[in-house]
């Protein structure tokens, strides 16, 4: 059963066909890479299935529902979490923080109870703070979760928005670029959070890397995209080895 | 006793030794005294729903004039054409102001920025002209005297002045206590959030459109409580009491005390009222008041882009380094912060 199904999936911007008919399906609790190179279209699939970006045509199926007419914020709560290549944390909060936000849908409350701090709501505070500090220690983030966001470095950052983005309790952890700014060291360290956090927290993962010694250890299939397009679509060495993607790759590099 | 209860003693012992000074106060202090701090308390609450708008939510408004005095003519007009008690006006102080910011939030969803700050400068433009075109029925620009004051209950034996100073008092405290619960909880974490990565608020779930109208509304709603405040307080509303520059006025104290800081607003409060009064003693004209806020604004945008509370958080934390410093005697390993 897939638990993601994108099916003819278009997208334009003026003149530039950022997606150009883009299938493809994502099984439950697999873990997908998306990869091609530069300006493939692999953070725009992203956006539209997260609901930033309304494709022109298509359609995006997620647990056998349409989630292109949902509002943004819906997705969460429908079990859609992600992070963001170029990072979205909140830079005034501390890492703490940062994380809890990511519990919103789970600890949803109204003002009135937060203000007066209803025995209920503080319940819920003291369950989301435990989850969340669990989940630092589980990304070895939990001696920073005091510290304000804004001036850790990037790879560090890049782990608290995946922390953010599991505390949501997602059935889907959509990765853009994890390792970005990593060292070799780190990369490997992060390939083992990942498919630990894909077991303990039972996540279907789509990760886009264009790291690929992470990618052909880690995923169960790899979905290659080039100028909007699927190109190849398999297992890794099946993939690695395509003449289409090989050129690809070439092309971009003459 | 470990050190968590022991910091949040430390920190309690300020706050507990304001309020029992404050409390206080009417012993003490003359009528004059009094009657200023009442200002302060009126001020404190109005720049705390802006902040709580503007500050925590990254809406700006220049209409919180208009909030305002929505608020004290309701509670005049309630009071002094129809007899009811001013207790009895407060609820409808708030709904008033709560429903009309409620609509206002609505065309703040689509506009941001600059064009959200001109609609609500409308609403402050157009406030003043409506008591005038009611003229009858609100005094118009002469404005209306409230006969009746807010009266201590008999049992109690205090001056009037002396209870309406602590149901002041109280009003305020318990608006910065709500508002920092409110701060502090998932609610206020998705404030902050909108304010500063809306992107991300929508994605990890944060309904944005209900959270805005929600805070516009709230905002207008405690505005509505600073204008009952007003009323009691001054017994008389008039149109020149709530223009456009009343707003101006409490984005400068927000500004002042440090926006989008629980304590900011209290220090921008005895500002917005204090400045003004000393001016004059030193000897300035007050005719160049607006020259001098200037001139700070710009020294504060320096020296102090934190606001004076974050000024004061700073100095604390100064202080505070020092004496952990002579505490330590091992030698602690130094972060790398390249
Ligand atoms: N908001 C936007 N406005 C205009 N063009 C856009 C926008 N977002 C993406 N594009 C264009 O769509 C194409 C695909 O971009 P996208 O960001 O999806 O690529 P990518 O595969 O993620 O690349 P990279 O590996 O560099 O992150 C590019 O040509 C890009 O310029
Ligand atoms: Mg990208």
């Amino acid at each position: 059963m897939n638990l993601l199904d994108v099916r003819d999936l278009t997208l334009r911007f003026g003149g530039v066909r950022a997606l150009d008919g883009v299938s493809f399906g994502v099984a439950e609790g697999s873990l997908v890479a998306l990869v091609g190179p530069n300006g493939a279209g692999k953070s725009s699939v992203f956006n539209c299935v997260s609901g930033l970006y309304r494709p022109n045509d298509g359609v995006v199926e997620f647990a056998g529902e349409n989630i292109l007419t949902l509002p943004s914020h819906a997705l969460a709560s429908r079990g859609i979490g992600r992070t963001f290549q170029n990072l979205a944390l909140f830079p005034r909060m501390t890492v703490l923080e940062n994380v809890l936000v990511g519990g919103h849908t789970s600890h949803r409350s109204n003002v009135l109870s937060c203000a007066v701090r209803w025995p209920g709501e503080r319940r819920r505070e003291r369950a989301a703070r435990a989850r969340a500090l669990d989940l630092l220690s589980e990304l070895r983030l939990a001696h920073l979760a005091d510290m304000p966001a804004s001036g850790l470095p990037f790879g560090t950052l890049k782990r608290i928005e995946i922390a953010r983005a599991v505390m949501s309790e997602p059935r889907m952890l959509l990765l853009d670029e994890p390792a970005a700014g990593l060292t070799h060291g780190e990369v490997d360290e992060l390939g083992g959070t990942i498919q630990s956090l894909r077991d303990a927290h039972g996540l279907t993962v789509v990760l886009v890397e264009h790291h690929m010694g992470l990618v052909m250890s880690i995923s169960d299939k790899v979905i290659v995209l080039n100028l909007g397009k699927v190109i190849a679509e398999g297992l890794p060495a099946e993939v690695s080895n395509d003449p289409a993607v090989v050129a690809a790759y070439l092309g971009t590099a003459a | 006793m470990n050190t968590t209860t022991q910091r949040s003693i430390i920190r309690a012992l300020p706050w507990t030794v304001g309020l029992v000074l404050l409390v206080g106060a009417p012993f003490v202090l003359g009528l004059t005294g009094i009657r200023g701090l009442m200002q302060v308390f009126v001020l404190a609450v109005a720049v705390m729903s802006l902040n709580l708008l503007t500050g925590f939510n990254g809406q700006p408004s220049i209409g919180h004039s208009a909030f305002i005095g929505l608020g004290a003519y309701a509670t005049a007009l309630a009071v002094q054409n129809y007899g009811w008690s001013y207790w009895s006006a407060l609820p409808i102080a708030v709904l008033i102001a709560g429903v009309v910011g409620a609509v206002a939030g609505v065309p703040a969803l689509r506009i941001r920025g600059m064009n959200l700050a001109l609609v609500t400068m409308a609403l402050a433009l157009v406030f003043p002209q409506v008591p005038v075109r009611l003229t009858e029925w609100t005094g118009g620009t002469a404005g209306l005297t409230v006969d009746e004051r807010l009266r201590a209950p008999a049992a109690l034996g205090v001056a009037d002045v002396a209870w309406q100073y602590w149901v002041l008092l109280g009003i305020a405290a318990l608006a910065f206590l709500l508002i920092r619960n409110v701060v502090h909880s998932s609610m206020g974490r998705a404030m902050i959030a909108i304010r500063d990565q809306h992107v991300a608020a929508h994605t990890v779930g944060i309904n944005v459109r209900a959270v805005k109208v929600t805070v516009f509304a709230g905002s207008a709603a405690i505005a509505g409580v600073a204008g009952w405040m007003f009323t009691v307080t001054n017994q008389f509303v008039s149109p020149g009491d709530f223009t456009v520059l009343v707003s101006i006025n409490l984005l400068l104290g927000m500004a002042v005390g440090g926006s989008g800081t629980l304590v900011g607003p209290l220090m921008g409060a005895l500002f917005l009222y204090y400045v003004p009064e000393v001016l004059p003693k030193l000897g300035v004209n007050p005719q160049l008041t607006p020259a001098v806020y200037g001139v700070l604004l710009i020294l504060l945008a320096f020296f102090l882009p934190g606001g004076l509370s974050g000024g004061l958080r700073s100095l604390v934390r100064r202080l505070s380094g020092i004496t952990a410093k002579k505490g330590v005697t091992t030698p602690q390993p130094t972060l790398d912060t390249t």
